[in-house]
């Protein structure tokens, strides 16, 4: 009696699934029946289930926020108004799900994917978009190494790893003052971390600081004792901090129980200092913390409006990382707009022709890409927590406050 | 007539040999994916092949924990090896992958009997077995994530080309046939070694280790073999993976998604027997691909769904698809013969 109730149980969870396939299929069906004339489909994978899907959620909302203010402005005029459309698939945070979601995104007809937040993940998607000849653009992923591929369809906006870690060099050089003498970097030990730790490691010497020691660990570690005893016994002047959020909040945690005296913490690219959650999270003890980060021109009203449109629509601040989903999608426009033709040999030549001048980015000049498919004006930007938010503090053209260093 | 039909498809002791039945079932789905290219569209065939390569990869994981009992919850260990011994060898030495593949089985190999030494030297058992194999798969992962020459973090990326010579068959269809022949040549070993004196030793380790000793079975030996062949045949669909995907680093390579990716298989069609992980292959894989599709827009809803069925279908048949199936006819029958 008990097994048949147990079978019922598990036939009606079958058809329910059946039922709703069923209805999946007939929805992209007619969708794709519809073909380029009227509706063009934009691809975005990124890891909406599993620890990084806040960040994924943020960067897709963003990117319909784009679709939706392109279709009422009217659509892709060259192509007769077509209106956009965004078609998600979730990589789980996974390299094999995200390629097989690259390629159902691209047998639904997809005319170019974006993603994915994991560089791992990323190289895996680009390789199945490059096989297919369908255009790829990343929206967050700093690695280096996946665009020396020689890849023809893939693109990236975002500054990579390279680009951080030398304007960090460039610009610490520059802001530090007398008193700080010595710097530790400690920055977790995956694709993020390597990459730009490697670089800054390997210049310190020319910014007149001493690196007393260079300190990696695991992102999903559980305890940060170790490793902030070491900072404790070095006495650094500067802290120099590579990591997600988790861990860095662990990392501030242990130096505040500590209560290690730093004159200066500056993250690279960190997805701790750089989120505004990490400012509710620690209050005053973060105040003045630094971060070389990519970000939103903070001094363009296009921005002002952006942040102000996303927070009445989600209800939510905007991320760093979801300006990446909001700009991806106005390249693709302007990439439709001068192509004329969702074709993914037309779009391809026309992405790589791109120029555009009025984004959101606080870079120096416009978007446009190297014959690698790199953003060439891709630049960080130094934000200062100062009471209590994040203000941009160098380069000045960039500047909304002064740079506050010791005390 | 089903009935009838159930109960030779799923019949086990036929003196070693094939009914008719799964005879028949198995011509059917042979013929089925060998044929799938012309009534299956590209994206599809994905499908089919993480059908092949999950079942394949499962099968080794059966060789060893399902048919010696030594459960591995480390084997992304083997897997990882064979995926990293190919491309980095093709990569930074420009070696043929089909010659790194073979190197591949042999590191794969000589780790195994490393672990397994160790681990049956010092007798460890069940559950603290387990927890071994896990933990020297985490080992693994932590070197390759620290060592330059290893390329660290950044992992491997491999260059696309179209040449079977560098075991990248062009299109699907390659890969497809590709998977089809090890998936087939894997079964029918292991449907072959399950009645000879090995298979035996095998089974008899499983149900009772300390009997079989007291019998003169050379434990040790034989679960060395089975860890060992198993480790091998598992850097062989490493190998696989990394040229269809192309990407390889530490955290893909030897993650426990992949060690668990090797078990759910076998367990949901049922481990221990030659077609299980087969089954439970064409069940598991499936499910979380059409889940994925239709539930895309309900963000999540996909792994809850998929969850709820594996906990459904764990609770519904513990034995596997093929136990379970065994258990109705046997129960039918009992009706019948009462009547």
């Amino acid at each position: 009696m008990k097994k048949r109730r147990l079978l019922s149980i598990a036939m009606s969870g079958l058809l329910t699934i059946l039922a709703v396939t069923g209805c999946g299929s007939t929805n992209s069906s007619t969708a794709s029946a519809l073909g380029g004339g009227s509706v063009i489909k934009i691809g975005s994978v990124h890891p909406l289930t599993g620890s990084y899907a806040y960040e994924a959620q943020a960067i897709v909302n963003a990117q319909q926020l784009a679709i939706d203010e392109i279709n009422a402005a009217g659509g892709i005029a060259s192509m007769g108004g077509a209106k956009l459309e965004l078609e998600v698939g979730d990589s789980q945070a996974g390299a094999d799900t995200g390629a097989s979601e690259t390629e159902r995104l691209i047998s639904e007809g997809c005319s170019i994917i974006t993603g994915t937040f994991q560089s791992g993940v990323t190289l895996t998607c680009m390789q199945k978009a490059e096989q297919n000849q369908v255009p790829f653009l990343v929206t967050v992923s700093n690695n280096v190494a996946m665009f020396e591929n020689g890849f023809e369809y893939c693109f990236r906006i975002q500054p990579n790893a390279d680009v951080f870690a030398h304007d960090f060099i460039e610009y610490i050089t520059e802001i530090k003052t007398d008193d700080i003498k010595t710097a530790v970097l400690i920055h977790e030990d995956s694709l993020t971390g390597t990459d730009s730790g490697d670089i800054i490691a390997e210049n310190m010497g020319s910014t007149g600081i001493e690196l007393l020691d260079r300190i990696t660990y695991s992102a999903s570690t559980a305890t940060l004792s170790t490793e902030v005893t070491k900072i404790a016994d070095l006495k650094p002047d500067l802290l120099i901090t590579i990591g997600y959020f988790a861990d860095t909040s662990l990392l501030v945690k242990e130096l505040n129980e500590r209560g290690v005296e730093l004159k200066m913490v500056c993250g690279v690219a960190n997805g701790g200092i750089s989120d505004t959650k990490f400012i509710e999270d620690f209050g005053d003890t973060v105040e003045n913390y630094l971060d070389l980060n990519y970000r939103f021109n903070p001094n363009s009203e296009k921005t002002e409006e952006l942040l102000t449109s996303y927070k009445e629509k989600y209800g939510d601040d905007m991320s760093v990382h979801a300006v990446w989903g909001y700009e991806s999608i106005y390249v693709i426009a302007d990439a439709l707009e001068r192509a004329g033709s969702s074709d993914s040999e037309a779009l391809k030549k026309a992405l790589h022709e791109t120029n555009i001048e009025d984004h959101v980015l606080a870079q120096a000049g416009p978007i446009t890409f190297d014959e690698k498919g790199e953003n060439v004006n891709a630049a960080g930007v130094l934000v200062q927590i100062q009471n209590g938010k994040h203000v941009v503090v160098y380069p000045r053209e960039f500047a909304e406050a002064e740079l506050i260093v010791g005390e | 007539m089903i009935s009838d039909f159930l109960k030779r498809a799923t019949n086990s002791t036929n003196n070693g040999r094939l009914t008719v039945q799964q005879i028949v079932i198995i011509c059917v789905l042979s013929l089925a994916v060998l044929l799938s290219p012309l009534y299956v569209s590209n994206y599809r065939l994905n499908l089919i092949i993480a059908i092949l390569t999950s079942a394949y990869f499962a099968q080794c994981w059966n060789l060893m924990s399902g048919y010696t009992g030594q459960f591995s919850f480390g084997h992304a260990a083997f897997y990882g090896l064979g995926a990293y011994t190919s491309s980095i060898l093709f990569v930074d030495l420009g070696i043929n992958p089909w010659i790194g593949l073979v190197l591949g089985m042999i590191v794969a190999g000589l780790v195994a009997a490393g672990i397994g030494y160790l681990s049956f030297h010092y007798n460890l058992k069940g559950d603290y077995f387990a927890l071994a194999t896990m933990a020297f798969c985490e080992i693994l992962r932590v070197l390759f994530k620290n060592t330059k020459a290893l390329h660290a973090s950044s992992g491997v990326s491999i260059p696309y080309s179209k040449s079977i010579a560098l075991m990248q068959f062009g299109s699907k269809q390659g890969f497809l046939y590709a998977a089809f022949v090890m998936l087939a040549a894997i079964t029918f070993a292991l449907y072959k070694i399950r009645r000879t004196k090995m298979g035996l030793y095998f089974v008899a380790i499983r149900e009772n280790e300390d009997a079989a000793r007291a019998l003169g079975i050379n434990a040790f030996k034989y679960k060395m073999i089975a860890l060992i062949a198993s480790a091998m045949l598992s850097a062989i669909g490493g190998s696989f993976y990394a040229q269809y995907y192309l990407y390889i680093d530490p955290t893909i390579a030897f993650s426990n998604t992949v060690s668990v990716s090797a078990i759910t298989p076998c367990i949901i069609g049922g481990a221990g027997t030659v077609f299980g992980p087969i089954i439970g292959a064409m069940i598991l894989e499936p499910i979380s691909e059409i889940t994925n599709a239709a539930l895309s827009n309900y963000i999540g809803m996909n792994m809850v769904v998929y969850g709820l069925i594996l906990v459904i279908v764990i609770m519904v048949m513990p034995k596997g698809v093929i136990g379970l199936t065994k258990e109705l006819v046997n129960k039918y029958d009992k009706k019948k013969a009462e009547e």
